[in-house]
């Protein structure tokens, strides 16, 4: 019986015992529907929520150490330093490695009015250090959601709200002035490393890979391309060897090179250009003159600046924006009569960060100070931040709740570096204050704390705890090329002894538990579907009994054993594929249900996915694969007696 | 064209007796055999092993020169849908299925017919028997006649050498009985179709060419009519 024929008959006996075919479907779509929603729920949770947490390809990686005489110490057979990071990028399976450092010394956070009341909050600093590679995907999209959830909303903020500006202050907190228009702020793209001004008398409080040079930690380079696109590696001219760091000063040029921002197409914002020609050192900004030139002619350098009343107020206050304070100039003058203000030392998108106070030991009554003009630090925040506000400070400093956290974006605040309500074990260096701007949200960020481009708390660290402090990572994260490589990647690292950090290891349970997870919501389902195949069956058997007569009839035109057979068969793959089918739609039915109650009552939350289902191709075609099979396993039996049947009895004694 | 050796056939061992006992016939090709015997005989029996609906005897059974019991179920499968058909006693059309359906049923085993034509054959057919205006209605819309002469377009349909016929008449009135007889008796003449009929009625045994007369599941004799 040809495949056209088969399937003409069986819709035609589907067609006549409606009410049969509906019963049979009613189980397995029970069964399916089961099946998908729960397995959707666990994938939605597990790649929704979980992976944003704990991405199920990266996993990061803490020194093991072990417990002597009640003295731990590390037994990992590879460093945590560059070395090993060399080490774990050769495993296979290994894409990329990303080390992490936490800051080695004390500092302080103050954060500003909005968020904390109009005095703002100082409390304990914690922060560390990520490549801003690893984070780059994720702040990017932070950004496209940085104006809202619905397709509308950023349109709106893409295209709404566009109006004509000069300057920054022209526009809305959260937008920028492009061109002439004001548009909304690419946060994500913020956090990369600014270099930061570093002065130096010796090599200790440089970071690995920098020198004290012309008197600040500079990046050392060979003279290739290792600087990036708007650097060049510059020879600095010189007097003395003390100028050259670990190199010499020879025929008036230091023998190391280091990388500096170049004049050429101009200096980023907040730097200045140093000149050629000089008749005193203070002509050449940054350097020396030496017989009328520059040593650090052609390139760029950090604007000298005042920390005067205004960047008082605008540390004290980073809500406030330049030029906001009553009677006050830019620069702190007090305005003219006819509110006239002079030219602003630092640009309006950085700060006076000040190196060194008028008044130490009275850091916070006064911080004025002379300093340069720096961008503030880029940073980024775990999710949980905020939660906590919402769930602690809310309700003790009785401030709003915090929406999302796009409302985060652009925030301000300050960290005064080697500054400590604890014991100060930075004594000896001078605090710096630096501020700090939040760019975007990430799970791999500190929880308590922020995140920091690497290469800030790698300078931070030798420049309050000595060079050392910047090769011995806390813990490496890995990124694998594929989920698919964790057990063998796994395997390797506990030949060198290293062990999953207490997230990674979290994470692994989590998995776990959505693992059985989907394993009960399987057993659960197949437990559904067999019962629905029992009922197949059971009908099946009435159906063949009822049609008894109709199988004689066609082996006596000419059905095979096996016709008949296809024809149970093939029916029962229909009830397979329709409750297959109306299973799905139905669990896509109540997802979308739960997804709407679940907006409408819980209302945001952390991690809050846009829907906490997940459908995918593979899951939904094993729903139907798992329906289809215990429909055929249900008709199986049946059809196997139906084509055994005597068709002479059938035709006689029925 | 038929040729039944020494056939035994029991349903139940402990029963009284077999229900054929070293029944033994031949049929030639083209003859309109009437099987004549009363209920219980074995008459049906006998339609069912030459038909190929029944393979659990004894003894031989050669149809158009084939041995029933060595063909394998696709093979027999096959013979009933192209060699012979049947028409049975309660007509048995599927009621889900029109008149013109019905008579077309075979074709979705078979590939005698040619796709496009299984509807013109099957109206040829009906209109053989004159049913072909209750082509669209439905079995249960008919009357017992009307159903016997759609069950015989049905058997007509593939054009078969072989028409086994089981009481065909049993649920009739005199008159359509005389209808589907004189049906059988033209297929007979004009398309030289073997029929077998299997009756109890000494009248409608008299319109075939031969008597065979059975009782008990054995063949007691066999007289040619005039």
């Amino acid at each position: 019986m040809r495949a056209g024929k088969l399937a003409a008959v069986i819709l035609q006996n589907v067609r006549r015992n409606r009410k049969n075919f509906i019963f049979s479907t009613i189980g397995i779509t029970i069964g399916v529907s089961v099946f998908s929603f729960f397995i959707a729920l666990t994938v939605g949770i597990r790649e929704e929520v979980l992976n944003r947490i704990y991405p199920v390809d990266l996993i990061e990686v803490e020194p093991a150490s072990v417990s002597i005489a009640g003295t731990r110490s590390n037994v990992e057979r590879i460093g945590f330093n560059p070395e090993g990071v060399a080490v774990l990028e050769g495993i296979e399976g290994v894409a990329r490695v990303y080390p992490k450092l936490r800051s080695h010394f004390q500092a302080t956070y103050r954060m500003g009015g909005q968020l904390f009341g109009s005095q703002g909050v100082t409390f304990e600093a914690y922060f560390d250090g990520l490549d801003d590679g690893l984070l780059r995907g994720e702040l990017e999209k932070s950004a496209g959601r940085r104006s809202g959830k619905t397709m509308k909303d950023r349109l709106k903020a893409r295209y709404g709200r566009q109006h004509r500006c000069y300057e920054a202050e022209d526009c809305t907190p959260g937008e920028e002035c492009v061109q002439g228009l004001c548009r909304p702020i690419e946060y994500g793209s913020l956090f990369a490393d600014h270099s930061e001004h570093i002065p130096c008398k010796g090599e200790e409080v440089c970071a690995d890979g920098y020198g004290c040079v012309a008197g600040r930690c500079l990046e050392l380079c060979a003279g290739g391309e290792e600087c990036g696109s708007s650097q060049q590696c510059f020879a600095p001219g010189c007097q003395v060897d003390a100028q050259c760091g670990s190199g010499q000063c020879k025929e008036g040029r230091c023998t190391v090179s280091v990388c500096l921002p170049s004049c050429t197409g101009g200096c980023p914002a907040g730097m200045e250009c140093v000149p050629e020609s000089c008749s005193a050192d203070e002509d050449c900004r940054d350097g020396t003159c030496v017989t009328g030139r520059c040593t650090l002619a052609g390139t760029c350098t950090h604007v000298r600046c005042v920390q005067n009343q205004v960047e008082k107020e605008l540390m004290a206050n980073p809500d406030l924006r330049r030029g906001e304070i009553p009677g006050l100039c830019e620069d702190g003058t007090p305005q003219a009569a006819n509110g006239t203000c002079p030219p602003a030392r630092c640009p309006a998108s950085t700060y006076c960060s000040v190196q060194s106070y008028f008044r130490p030991g009275y850091l916070w009554q006064d911080r004025r100070g002379e300093g340069r003009c720096e961008l503030p630090i880029p940073v980024v925040l775990n999710p949980i931040v905020l939660e906590l506000f919402n769930m602690v400070l809310k309700s003790t400093l009785e401030r709003t709740q915090l929406g999302t956290l796009d409302t985060l974006l652009g925030y301000g605040g300050s960290v005064t570096f080697g500054h400590s309500f604890y014991k100060d074990t930075v004594k000896d260096r001078t605090p710096v204050e630096k501020r700090l701007v939040v760019v975007g949200y990430s799970n791999k960020a500190l929880e308590a704390g922020v995140t920091m481009p690497m290469s800030f708390v790698e300078r931070a660290n030798a420049r309050y705890k000595g060079k050392g402090a910047t090769r011995q990572y806390d813990s490496i994260i890995l990124q694998l090329a594929g989920a698919e490589h964790l057990p063998n990647v796994l395997a390797r690292l506990e030949q060198f002894n290293i062990q999953l950090s207490r997230r990674s290891a979290e994470a692994e349970k989590f998995r776990t538990v959505l693992l059985v997870a989907i394993a009960i919501f399987f057993i659960m389902a197949s437990i559904i579907l067999a019962i629905a195949a029992i009922n197949i069956t059971h009908t099946f058997l009435m159906v063949i009994y009822e049609r008894k007569r109709e199988i004689g009839i066609l082996r006596a035109v000419g059905a095979t054993k096996m016709d008949v057979r296809l024809l149970f068969l093939g029916e029962s793959l229909l009830i397979g594929a329709a409750g297959g089918a109306a299973g799905n739609a139905i669990a896509l039915g109540l997802s979308e249900a739960a997804d709407f109650l679940a907006n409408r009552y819980i209302g945001d939350f952390p991690f809050q996915p846009d829907t906490f289902f997940h459908f995918r191709p593979e899951w939904v075609a094993a729903s139907v694969a798992f329906a289809l099979f215990f429909s055929l396993l249900g008709a199986f039996f049946p059809a196997n007696r139906a084509a055994g049947m005597d068709p002479a009895r059938t035709l006689t004694l029925a | 064209m038929i040729r039944l050796t020494s056939i035994h056939k029991a349903y139940d061992p402990h029963a009284s007796g077999p229900v054929l006992s070293d029944a033994s016939l031949g049929i030639e090709s083209g003859e309109f055999v009437a099987i004549l015997g009363k209920s219980g005989s074995g008459k049906t029996t006998l339609l069912n092993i030459i038909g190929g609906l029944d393979r659990d005897y004894r003894g031989q059974a050669v149809v158009d020169g084939r041995e029933l019991k060595r063909m394998k179920d696709r093979e027999l499968s096959r013979f009933r849908n192209r060699t012979i058909s049947f028409v049975f006693q309660t007509f048995n059309l599927l009621p889900h299925l029109s008149c013109e359906e019905n008579v077309a049923f075979p074709a979705y085993f078979g590939d005698v017919v040619p796709h496009r034509q299984i509807g013109v054959r099957a109206r040829e057919a009906m209109e053989r028997v004159g049913i072909v205006h209750k082509a669209s209605a439905y079995p249960n819309t008919l009357s017992g006649g009307e159903r016997q002469r759609v069950a015989i377009a049905r058997a007509i349909f593939q054009r078969p050498k072989i028409l086994l016929a089981d009481e065909p008449t049993g649920n009739l009135d005199s008159a359509s009985g005389q209808h589907v007889m004189n049906l059988f008796l033209e297929l007979n003449r004009k398309d030289g179709v073997t029929v077998m009929l299997v009756t109890h009625d000494e009248h409608l045994a008299a319109l075939a060419h031969r008597i065979v007369r059975i009782a008990d599941g054995r063949i007691v004799g066999e007289e040619k009519t005039a």
